[in-house]
C-alpha cells in the first residue's frame, strides 16, 4: 500500500521537477498564511512591552511552522522557502519595514534552499524541513534588527521624536536590543521556539495531513 | 467589486498600482499627524474615485476610531487598553497604503492578469500575484465556517482555549490548512482549465489605455504625496 502511494507519489511529480501551476498556487497561499499567522501571533504579545521584545518573534515562528512544513512537502520544489521569504519581505515592506531588507530576505531564502531543502529527499523530510525553519526563525529575528544597526541611539531618539513611542517603550528596547547577550539569548529562544513549533508540525503532520492524503 | 471596473470603465490596474507605492512612500517617512490626516482622508476621496462606496464607509467608520485613539495615546499621555500603542501607529500611519491596497484586492483578476501580461510578467509571477490576491477572501469565508463550526462545539470558550491550548491550536489549525490545501486544489484545476500554462501570449478584454481620469488621479495622488511631505517639513 504504501509502494503503491509513493509510486503515485513518483508518477505525479517525477518526470516534470519545474514549477507548474499547482506548486504556485499553493505556495502562494500557503506562503500569505504563513506570514499571516506570524503578524498574528507577534501582535498577541504585544500587552506588555517586556514580553513583546523577547517574545513576539517566537511567538509567530511557533505557530506558524506548521504550515511551513506542509508547504515544503507540498509544494516539494526547490525554492520554496526563497518564494516564501520574498513573499513575507514584500508583505512587511506593505506593513511599513523598510525596502532594503528585500534582498536579505531573497538571498536568506535561497541559502536556505540551497542547505536544507536542496532534493526532493530533503523536502520531504521533516528533520530538513525542521532544519530550515528553525534558522529562517534566527534570521528573521536578526532580520528585524537591521534598521537599527547604523545608529541604534539616533533611530530610538527618531522613533520617540516622529512615531510618539513612549518611554517605556525606549527603557524596554535598549534593555533587550542594546545588550548584546540579550540579542543572543532572544535569538536562542526564537530558535527553540520555531523548533518546538516544527515538532508539533510534525505530529499534526503525521496525524492528520498524511493520513487524509494531503501529502 | 467595483461595478465599473466589471466593465472595464475604472481605473487602470498601473493608476492603482502607482497610487499604492506613491502611499507606501510617503507613509514610510513618519509624517506628522496634521499631514498624516490630510493623506488619510485623501485616501477615503481616493476610494470613492476607484469607485468603492461600501469600502470609503467602513474605512471612514475605521478612522473615526483611530484618530482619537492614536492622539490619546500620542498625544495625552493615555495608558494602552487593549491595542497596543504600536499597532495604532502603525495602522494611523498604514492607512493609506490600506485604503490603496483595498482598491487592488478589489480589481477583477481579469483586469491585474492583463496589465501584469501587458507588463511582460513571467506567467507564474502574474498567476502567483492572483493566487495572492485571491487569499484573503478565500482565507475570510472559511474561517467563518469554522468559526461557526468551533462555536457549535463549545471550543471557542476561553476557558477551552486557555485550559487546552495545543488542542485549540489543532482545532483551528487543521480544518484550516485543509481547506486552504483543497482552495489550491480548486484554484490550480481552474487555471489549468483556462489555459494557465498555454504557451501562447494571453490576451484580454479588459485592455485598455489609461484615461484623463488615470492622468488626473495619479496627478493628484503626487500632489497630495508630496505636500504632505512639504508641509511635514515645514511644520517640524
Amino acid at each position: 500500500m504504501k509502494r503503491e502511494k509513493e509510486g503515485e507519489r513518483g508518477m505525479a511529480h517525477g518526470p516534470n521537477r519545474g514549477w507548474g501551476v499547482r506548486e504556485v498556487v499553493t505556495a502562494a497561499l500557503l506562503s500569505a498564511l504563513t506570514v499571516a499567522i506570524m503578524f498574528a501571533g507577534a501582535m498577541l504579545t504585544m500587552f506588555s512591552y517586556d514580553f513583546a521584545m523577547v517574545a513576539s518573534g517566537g511567538a509567530g515562528v511557533f505557530l506558524s511552522a506548521p504550515v511551513f512544513m506542509l508547504m515544503v512537502r507540498r509544494v516539494d520544489r526547490f525554492g520554496v522557502t526563497c518564494v516564501f521569504a520574498t513573499i513575507a519581505a514584500l508583505l512587511f515592506c506593505t506593513m511599513g519595514n523598510m525596502l532594503f531588507m528585500l534582498p536579505f530576505y531573497v538571498v536568506g531564502g535561497l541559502l536556505l534552499d540551497l542547505v536544507f531543502l536542496r532534493t526532493p529527499k530533503q523536502r520531504q523530510s521533516s528533520w530538513w524541513a525542521t532544519g530550515a525553519w528553525t534558522t529562517f526563525s534566527g534570521l528573521y529575528l536578526l532580520s528585524t534588527l537591521i534598521p537599527y544597526l547604523g545608529n541604534m541611539d539616533a533611530y530610538v531618539a527618531q522613533a520617540v521624536a516622529e512615531r510618539g513611542f513612549d518611554q517605556g517603550y525606549v527603557d524596554a528596547f535598549f534593555k533587550y536590543y542594546g545588550n548584546p547577550a540579550w540579542i543572543v539569548a532572544i535569538m536562542l529562544i526564537t530558535m527553540v521556539v520555531g523548533f518546538l513549533g516544527c515538532l508539533i508540525g510534525r505530529a499534526l503532520m503525521k496525524r492528520h495531513f498524511e493520513r487524509a492524503g494531503a501529502l | 467589486m467595483g461595478e465599473s471596473d466589471a466593465r472595464g470603465t475604472g481605473l487602470t490596474v498601473a493608476t492603482k498600482g502607482a497610487v499604492l507605492l506613491l502611499a507606501m512612500a510617503a507613509c514610510s517617512l513618519n509624517l506628522g499627524i496634521y499631514p498624516m490626516l490630510a493623506l488619510n482622508l485623501s485616501s477615503i476621496v481616493y476610494l470613492l474615485v476607484a469607485r468603492e462606496p461600501r469600502i470609503a464607509l467602513g474605512m471612514l467608520a475605521f478612522l473615526v476610531i483611530l484618530g482619537p485613539l492614536y492622539i490619546a495615546y500620542t498625544y495625552w499621555g493615555v495608558s494602552p487598553i487593549i491595542i497596543s500603542p504600536i499597532h495604532v501607529f502603525q495602522m494611523w500611519h498604514l492607512f493609506p497604503v490600506m485604503a490603496a491596497a483595498c482598491v487592488i484586492f478589489m480589481t477583477p483578476p481579469g483586469m491585474i492578469s492583463a496589465a501584469l501580461a501587458r507588463a511582460h510578467c513571467p506567467r507564474k509571477v502574474i498567476l502567483g500575484t492572483l493566487v495572492f490576491l485571491r487569499f484573503f477572501p478565500t482565507f475570510s469565508a472559511s474561517w467563518r465556517l469554522l468559526r461557526d463550526a468551533l462555536r457549535k462545539r463549545g471550543l471557542t470558550s476561553w476557558r477551552q482555549m486557555l485550559t487546552n491550548p495545543l488542542d485549540s491550536y489543532e482545532y483551528v489549525m487543521v480544518p484550516s490548512l485543509m481547506s486552504l490545501v483543497s482552495s489550491a486544489d480548486q484554484l490550480s484545476a481552474s487555471a489549468v482549465t483556462r489555459a494557465a500554462e498555454a504557451p501562447m501570449a494571453r490576451s484580454s478584454y479588459y485592455q485598455r489605455p489609461a484615461g484623463a481620469l488615470d492622468f488626473a488621479c495619479v496627478a493628484v495622488a503626487c500632489v497630495a504625496c508630496a505636500g504632505a511631505v512639504i508641509a511635514n517639513g515645514v511644520m517640524g
